[in-house]
Parts: C-alpha cells; structure tokens; sequence
C-alpha cells in the first residue's frame, strides 16, 4: 500500500486519459489502473418506460435485507454504491455505481455470481437490453454489465488507495484504545 | 459418495481430465510441432487410438494414461477454422506468455527467460504420459511415442520427465497431491468430505457450471467433453527456502513451524486447521481426514492457518473473501522434477529442480488466471493487502508475509522469491470424438 507505515494521509487525484492504446488489454478490453478512489464501476443504461416505482420498491427490499443480514454485501468488498435514476430528454436512465477494493475486470463474474445469489439481479430485469435468459446464461449478463459500463476520467481519493478492511480494523482500534483509557481511569 | 450426473459422457472425455495423478507416480511431457496438415491429421487419428477415457474410474489400470492437448497455434496447423478458434476461450487464443504481466510471469519469470521452445508459436501439441512407476510409464511412453515416430511433418521439440521424490514430497519438503475436488458424476470422489461436489461444467465443457451457464466452441461437438489445460514449468529455490527458514526461525523446531505457517500444513501434510500447535504425521498421511475441514468457523482471523499461507490462498474453502470461492475452484496436480536436495544442504548445487505444474479446467479466465493473480499474487481478497503468496508468489522485494498470532503476528519481512518460471503453455484437451473429427475423419 502506498500509504502504508504513514501517519501523514495525502489526498491524491488521478485524471484516466481518454484514449486507452497504452493500457493493458483484457478480455473485456482496456484495463483501468486502481485510482487513488480504488476501483469501482459505473453502469449505465435505459430503463424500460415505466418502470420507475420497481426501482423505488427495490430499494426498499435492499434495505430491508442489509437491515436483516448486515453481511449480505460483504463479498463485495465496496466502500459504498449509489443507485440513481436521472433523466435524459424525457426519457430514464439508471446508473449503479460502486467503489470497491477488487478489481472490476478479474471480480465481474463473481460480482455476477452474487447479484444472481443476492437477488440483486432482478433490477436489472427493468432495463432496456438485459438478457432475458440471464439465469442459464451468465456470459449473457457480464457481457451485459461490461458494455454498460463507462470508466471515469477523474477520480480523487480523500485517503488514497486505502482498502475497507484497513478503514473498519482502525476503527475497531480507535474503539479499543477508547475503552482501554476509560478503564485507566 | 459422488452421485452420478446422467450423460456425463465418460467414454468420451480423456482419462487424464477428472482424476487426481497417482501416488507415487512417474510422468513425462512431450511437445510436438506439427509441420504438414497431413501429418498433423495422421497424429490425431493415430493419438485418438492411445488415448483412454474417463469410463472405468476404478479399473486397475485407470491409473496409466496417455493424454493429447494442442494449444491454439496447434489447433491453427491442424487447419481448424476462424470461426471455430474464435469460438475457444480468451485467455487460450492469447497464450500463457502474452499473458505473462497478468500470471506474475516478469523479471526473470519473464517469457524472454523461458526455457526454449516453451512459450514459442511452434510449440503446438502436448502429449502427456502419466502412470504409478516408471516401468508402466514405459509402455505408456511407448505407446505416445509411436503416435509420432517416423512422421516427416511432426517434430518432437521438448521433453520433460517427470518422477515422485521419496515419500511423495515436492522438491520444498512438503507432501503433495492432497487435495482434488469433488465433481458431479465423475464418478472420483473428493479429499473434502466438506466440500460439496462442483458442477461438471466446471471441468468440462458442454455441461452446466457452477454459475448456470455451459461453455460451448463451434462446432459444439469440437469442445464437447474438452476441458482447458495449463502446465507451468517452476524452477524452485530449495537452498534458498532452508536458509530462509534457518535465518529467520529461533531454532528448528520454529522453523517447521514457519515453514508450516506458510504452506498451511505441516511437512507430513497434516494440516494447521486440524494440529496447529504440532506435527502429525499419522494425521498427514491419512487420506481420509487430511483434506476433511473448513475454515470459517474456529478460525475466521487465520491464527491456526494464516489467510496469506499457501493452501488457504490455493482454496479459502468457507473463509470470508472477496466474491465467491466456488467459481474459482480447479484441478491441480503437481510433478516433480530434478534431484532431490540432500536433506540438510544450504547451499545450491546448481541443479534444476522443481515441479511442472498442471491446471485442468473449463474456464481459464476465471479458474486458473484469477486464482493466480488475486489469491496467489495478492492479498486484498482476505482481508491482506498486497502480500503474496510466500511459497509460489511472484514475491518483489521488500514484501513480507503475516503469521497471525497473540498477542501480536509473526512478520517475516524480505520475502525472497523461491519459484521461478521457466515457461508454459495453455492447451485444450479434446473429446476423443473431437479428437478424430480434428484428425479429418468425422465431419
């Protein structure tokens, strides 16, 4: 880690030229480099018109299932996710983006893998383009989610590269010399 | 028990894809080149012969096998067209050295250091010859060789013998070839009585995996009960790793330790997770109970087998990571090559040993690549950071390695790198019906 055995924190930004020929090529195309915001994804599509309270019912159940079983994401390894739906010429789009500390491009499949286990897949049932035959067919769905998906140009980390087990294990440590001086007293 | 998956097609999958190698065991890798169409076809008509299937697993003499693979510039000179190689695998099309930055394979692991011709557009068939001992080995080599011998357009370019060291140990010390999965209708049981049997879509082509989907080439019949195959050549540093565990242990009974802590079992096989304060060596040997845990449950934290030690990078089984174990599960068999080090010897004499190492599987990308560029080469997926794999890992200087202990860890900082590359290829295993409409015989 490059902030490891520092107490000083430096925020950095990272601005991801737009053409992508110096980058590594991967299965699914150009590979992004870890930012300072560590990976992520951002997927974009259309919704299917009227969908829109599906959307809003969805989050409901999200919430209600993390509530249940705080670990139910943890396989994951984010930071956080954002669900938006916006507005293009009348139209509604919908964007899912999350920061993560594994790597978009070797984890797609298992990010699949638990949005079909999770039930976060039936969202995606509500956009334009998304397989209908996405339970036998799982290259349908990452293919899906790869060509959906739209790279950032400028990414900025307030604590650059810093995973979420290192953020909760400080945590937990804080908490401990907390108590700890509350027993010296 | 392993239950039985009706049209799992055994009489037409190869013997070498769904069982573990033998134990003990001798075997040899031969490389061809094919240099005429016509020969090439003479080859696989003539290998379609020698190949035996899957059928029978537990027929006294399952355990000799003489298995074929060609790797994409092999399934080029056998004329196989466009539409048909565009149907293969990513990572296969690509081939192991123009996937060298992704595997770990730079610096002197790099493809530009291999040993000649791995790694090279000529190397295009691999012929694999594995049994119990070196005298049935012979009858099975015979029976390779003649595939070949005497064909103007196809030349043997590499050879690498292979042979188990005294008490099935690989060149570091350690004993090998425990652990093999479970696989639906394979009708070979697993070493994990815990682990519950994976699809055989995970090992074979053309069946339902384990995430819903089936692998399929075009034609179909060409990939049907195919599987991907890896072999790695690995050079490993045997003086180096005793001096290592010398320097950095206080005496020898902590260097077992040590050396314990970073492959996750003891030298004997015994397992951490089932002895972790002493050896077991009743316990190592015991094929019934050395493979037979979990470790969630009594050590999520990793203080009896450490996150970042070998086994548990190799299969986290029930531990909590990144993503999902299951879909990352492969088969995995290790032979030695080169001499035995004497035991107590320091200092390097020179000789190349180590262990080809074979990776058999329906999805390269997400089986074979992954585990060796998230679990072996890096550490985020448990909670780790960037510390490697202390055994097998593309080690940088500077990196250390993190025994978990109380009250504080155990941390060896400037971890050397023990294995090396010398080379390796990918290959697909056909069918042996696709072995025949490759020879020109079957449309």
């Amino acid at each position: 880690m490059k902030q490891e055995n520092k107490m000083e924190i430096k925020p950095q930004a990272m601005a991801i030229p737009k053409e992508t020929d110096k980058l590594e090529k991967g299965k699914y195309g150009p590979i992004y480099p870890k930012t300072p915001a560590c990976y992520g994804f951002s997927i974009l599509a259309k919704i299917i018109p009227g969908r829109e309270p599906v959307f809003y019912e969805y989050a409901k159940k999200i919430e209600t299932a993390v509530a249940a079983t705080p670990n139910y994401l943890a396989a994951l390894k984010l930071h956080y996710l954002r669900w938006v739906l916006f507005p293009i010429k009348g139209e509604t789009y919908f964007m899912y983006q999350g920061i993560f500390d594994t790597d978009f491009d070797k984890y797609t499949e298992d990010a699949v893998a638990l949005f079909m286990g999770a039930g976060l897949n039936t969202v995606f049932e509500n956009l334009e383009g998304f397989p209908k035959d996405w339970k036998t067919n799982p290259e349908a769905f990452v293919k899906f989610v790869r060509e959906h998906q739209q790279p950032s140009f400028l990414e900025y980390g307030e604590y650059p590269f810093v995973t979420a087990d290192e953020i909760k294990k400080a945590l937990r440590i804080k908490s401990a010399l907390s108590e700890m001086l509350d027993q010296l007293q | 028990m392993s239950t039985t998956v009706p049209g799992l097609e055994l009489d037409d999958i190869q013997s070498g894809v769904l069982r573990p190698r033998p134990a003990p065991y001798a075997a040899t890798y031969i490389a061809l080149r094919i240099d005429d169409l016509k020969a090439g076809q003479q080859l696989m008509q003539n290998v379609a012969k020698v190949v035996t299937s899957a059928a029978n697993p537990s027929s006294p003499t399952a355990d000799t096998w003489v298995s074929v693979a060609l790797t994409y510039q092999g399934l080029k000179a056998l004329g196989v067209p466009a539409k048909s190689l565009e149907s293969f695998s990513w990572e296969f099309r690509q081939g192991m050295a123009a996937r060298a930055k992704d595997l770990g394979d730079v610096g002197e692991s790099s493809p530009e250091n291999w040993e000649k011709p791995l790694g090279s557009p000529e190397f295009h068939v691999i012929l694999v010859a594995v049994s119990p001992d070196a005298q049935s080995l012979e009858a099975a080599l015979a029976r390779a060789r003649k595939t070949y011998e005497g064909m103007t357009g196809v030349v043997a370019i590499w050879r690498q013998d292979c042979h188990a060291l005294p008490n099935e140990k690989e060149p570091f010390g350690f004993k090998d070839g425990i652990s093999h999965p479970a696989i639906e209708g394979s009708g070979i049981p697993g070493t994990n009585p815990k682990e519950r049997p994976l699809k055989a879509g995970e090992f074979v082509l053309g069946y339902t995996d384990e995430m819903g989907g089936v692998q399929k080439t075009e034609p179909e019949f060409l990939g049907r009960n195919g599987t991907y195959i890896v072999f790695r050549k690995l050079h490993q540093r045997v003086a180096d790793f005793r001096k290592y565990l010398k320097a950095n242990a206080t005496s020898e009974m902590d260097e077992e330790l040590l050396a314990a802590k970073m492959m996750g079992r003891w030298r004997s096989g015994a397992p951490l997770a089932l002895c972790p304060l002493h050896d077991n060596p009743e316990l190592g040997v015991d094929s019934k109970r050395n493979n037979d845990f979990l470790f969630q449950q009594d050590d999520a934290a990793g203080f009896k087998t450490p996150g970042g030690s070998h086994i548990r990078r190799m299969n986290p089984r029930d531990a909590e990571i990144a993503g999902v174990a299951r879909i990352h599960r492969m088969i995995r068999r290790g032979t030695a090559y080169g001499p035995l080090l004497p035991e107590g010897v320091l200092d390097d004499d020179g000789a190349d040993r180590g262990l080809i190492f074979a990776f058999v599987g329906a999805h390269l990308g997400r089986q074979f690549e992954f585990v060796q560029s998230q679990w072996i080469n890096d550490g985020i997926f448990f909670g780790g950071n960037n510390d490697k794999d202390p055994l097998v890992g593309a080690t940088q200087p500077g990196e250390s390695f993190s025994v978990p202990r109380r009250p504080v860890r155990r941390r060896l900082q400037g971890m050397p790198r023990f294995v090396v590359t010398r080379g390796g290829e990918y290959g697909f295993m056909p069918g042996i019906r696709a072995l025949r409409w490759l020879a020109g015989l079957e449309a």
